[in-house]
């Protein structure tokens, strides 16, 4: 009988402990601009993108925001679906095959040849909301060219853009993040 | 009619005289009780009566009230104060023969504080019962408390002192720096003229006074300048400031069987000096030396190779023969010594030593043995007797004077080092030079013989071919190298396997990038459990996220 009612407690007790969460957790994800299905593949005009490399702040999950008196809010309840650097390298990936100008590859993914190619490394240093721009995205690219067995650097360009929010919520800030790497993949195409 | 009275004769004894008688006795059990309650009166004579109130002062004992002083008479032929002190009845019994009074007061001593209560109550008179089955009505005041009360445990010895410096009574006892006793009397005896003490040692510590204890004053700083240089030994600060007594056993013997009750020892000066003292068997032995004897003094060692073995006891010795001194006699030159061989440094067992001792010495003088002065200390110049065999010394007879032995020397220093290189030269005389030359001569000849067969060897081995073995050694020592080179290229092909672009990298690359990938879906978890460190148990209670603003 004892042992029974003190089960009971404890199941009580423990069920107390269980409550449903105060908040659901949200997931967003940039849009990946679709590859043109009979895009012929040129390994001749080759360019080799590194993973993007974000600043430890920025390279996680939650949503980052800037808030007033220098604070940073990292976000509880809404996240990338991936993190950060995989989506922005195959998103940069993607959008830049659909530029028709180049052949983008991931450099992990066993390119072996020898021939001239360009190499794209991007470096990330904000990828945030922020209180009174809407979203910001900065930091620089390098452009390389493979030649006689070496890269030479080609090319360096700093970037900054600031896209305000049409509206509030998480939803127009992913928005105006998309707007951001629109214009970065713009930006790249343009000095290809 | 007439009627005749009856007389009936007057009783001799009324009884109305009962009350009275009653009244009588009564008075007298009141009386005998009221003399009976008052208790015993005894008389305690001081010499000052200093704090002390007729009337006033108590008797106590254990702080209970036992008596109180009924008045104070002076004696002026006696130069006194007679107390008259009534005890309580009760408390007859503690009135022994042997038992002492002393005035609590208050008092500062090497104890400590003492008695501070005194200062608003008034000094009283403390007893300290005795044992003895007599009882006294007449007692002496102390003028300082009983050190050991009768009812303490433990057991009484005697010290005598000769030189020690004196001791106050109430001076501790320290076995290895534990207080086991204290000096209960002490006093200088005009007979012996040595200072006699009486010492308490608490039980159970008097197991520890064996026949073999050894006692000696701790002054606290003990300097001692010898021919084994200087000595600083200090002890406790207590110590220091109230010296005391040690008593301990010497270092390489056993305690021995617990001593008897007022057993009388020696009190030593010092820790040396009580080992020094220990070794009561020994003889006398005269060294005369045809040197100077600048730095001896008494006290120094005597050492056979390096093993202390007596002491140096007269520097000179002062013993005389045929009615003058000893360094008076005629045709001597030399300086006496006189100095004891204590068998208890030999050998543990005393008497076995000054057997083997007794038995030898002849043999051994005979053989060379000889005294000589060493340098013991170069920074105080003290110097000590070494014995050690000199085989090349003269030989002596054993004994010259009728008062003590005499152990032959030999001279030391400048006179010793003419003598050893005399000894050498002698040595380097009786070395054999001419069979010496000749030999080697002859190995001189051999070795010519030897330079020549090995020059035939050489010029054999030439004419062997010997070289063209070597040549074919060297070609299969060229088809190794050529071996060990196909080996590293196999293993270059090996490593490259593991470079850059290799599959081994991929996959490598490939199992850190998941690495990578999941440390990043493991932030949020991190960043939860940093902030709410429950999280997996209890439900997560963030705040919700800031909402992102329209810049307005």
């Amino acid at each position: 009988m004892k042992t029974g009612l003190a089960i009971f407690l404890l199941l009580f007790c423990l069920t107390g402990c269980i409550t449903n969460p105060s908040q659901p957790v949200s997931y967003y994800q940039l849009e990946a601009k679709s590859i043109a299905e009979e895009k012929r593949v040129e390994l001749n005009h080759v360019l080799l993108v590194d993973k993007v490399q974000l600043i430890e702040l920025f390279d996680q999950q939650a949503l980052v925001q800037y808030q007033p008196e220098n604070k940073v809010n990292i976000a509880n309840f809404h996240f990338w679906a991936q993190p950060p650097s995989d989506m922005l390298s195959w998103n940069l990936v993607n959008a830049l095959n659909a530029t028709n100008k180049t052949t983008a590859i991931k450099s992990d993914k066993f390119y072996r040849n020898t021939q001239e190619h360009q190499r794209l490394v991007v470096e990330i240093n904000e990828f945030a909301g922020h209180f009174e721009k809407g979203a910001v995205m900065s930091g620089t690219w390098y452009l390389y060219q493979y030649k006689e067995r070496s890269y030479q650097l080609t090319q360096v360009q700093p970037f900054q853009f600031e896209t305000t929010l049409e509206q509030d919520g998480f939803s127009a800030l992913v928005t105006a993040h998309q707007k951001n790497f629109n214009q970065l993949t713009a930006q790249i195409s343009l000095h290809l | 009619m007439t009627t005749q009275a009856d007389i009936e004769d007057k009783p001799k004894f009324s009884v109305i005289w009962i009350i009275p008688i009653i009244a009588l006795l009564i008075t007298g059990w009141m009386l005998y009780q009221h003399q009976a309650n008052k208790g015993h009166t005894i008389f305690i004579k001081m010499t000052d009566a200093d704090g002390i109130i007729a009337g006033k002062t108590e008797v106590r004992v254990k702080s209970v009230k036992v008596g109180l002083v009924e008045s104070l008479k002076l004696e002026l032929a006696q130069n006194a104060v007679v107390a008259k002190v009534r005890i309580l009845q009760p408390y007859r019994d503690l009135l022994a023969e042997d038992s002492s009074f002393w005035v609590v007061k208050p008092r500062i001593d090497e104890s400590g504080i003492s008695g501070m209560n005194t200062l608003l109550s008034g000094v009283y008179i403390e007893l300290s019962p005795g044992e003895a089955n007599a009882r006294s009505s007449i007692f002496t005041l102390m003028d300082e408390p009983a050190l050991i009360s009768s009812e303490v445990q433990g057991k009484r010895y005697q010290l005598v002192a000769s030189d020690a410096e004196v001791l106050d009574v109430g001076s501790s006892i320290f076995f290895r720096n534990y207080k086991v006793g204290q000096v209960e009397s002490a006093h200088f005896s005009v007979e012996s003229l040595k200072m006699e003490y009486g010492i308490f040692i608490y039980s159970p510590y008097d197991t520890l006074i064996t026949e073999n204890a050894i006692f000696w004053i701790s002054s606290g700083i003990d300097f001692k300048l010898s021919t084994e240089g200087v000595e600083v030994s200090t002890g406790s600060l207590a110590k220091m400031i109230k010296g005391g007594i040690s008593v301990d056993y010497p270092p390489t013997m056993p305690s021995g069987t617990v001593a008897l009750e007022n057993k009388t020892y020696a009190l030593h000066k010092n820790f040396a000096m009580a080992l020094e003292q220990r070794f009561d068997h020994f003889d006398y032995y005269l060294i005369e030396f045809e040197q100077s004897i600048r730095g001896l003094r008494a006290g120094a060692p005597i050492e056979y190779r390096g093993m202390r073995i007596g002491t140096i006891e007269q520097v000179p010795a002062t013993g005389v023969s045929d009615d003058r001194p000893l360094y008076f006699q005629q045709n001597n030159t030399s300086v006496p010594v006189l100095v004891k061989i204590e068998y208890g440094r030999i050998y543990e067992d005393a008497q076995l030593a000054q057997t083997y001792w007794s038995e030898n010495i002849d043999k051994w003088i005979s053989s060379g043995l000889r005294a000589s002065l060493k340098s013991g200390n170069l920074l105080t110049g003290a110097v000590y007797i070494e014995l050690d065999f000199y085989p090349s010394a003269e030989v002596v007879s054993s004994n010259k004077t009728a008062i003590y032995p005499v152990l032959p020397s030999v001279p030391s220093g400048i006179t010793a080092l003419s003598e050893q290189v005399t000894s050498l030269l002698n040595k380097l005389n009786g070395l054999p030079l001419e069979t010496t030359v000749k030999e080697l001569e002859g190995a001189l000849q051999q070795h010519r013989l030897l330079a020549m067969e090995m020059n035939q060897l050489v010029e054999s081995i030439n004419n062997n071919k010997i070289t063209d073995k070597i040549g074919g050694n060297l070609t299969s020592l060229k088809d190794t190298l050529s071996q060990l080179t196909s080996s590293l290229k196999q293993f270059e092909q090996t490593m490259t396997q593991y470079q850059k672009g290799s599959g081994v990298m991929d996959q490598l690359s490939n199992t850190l990038e998941e690495l990578e990938s999941l440390s990043n879906r493991l932030k949020p978890i991190s960043k939860g459990l940093n902030e709410q460190p429950n999280m997996l148990i209890f439900n997560k209670e963030s705040d919700a996220d800031p909402l992102p603003r329209k810049n307005k």
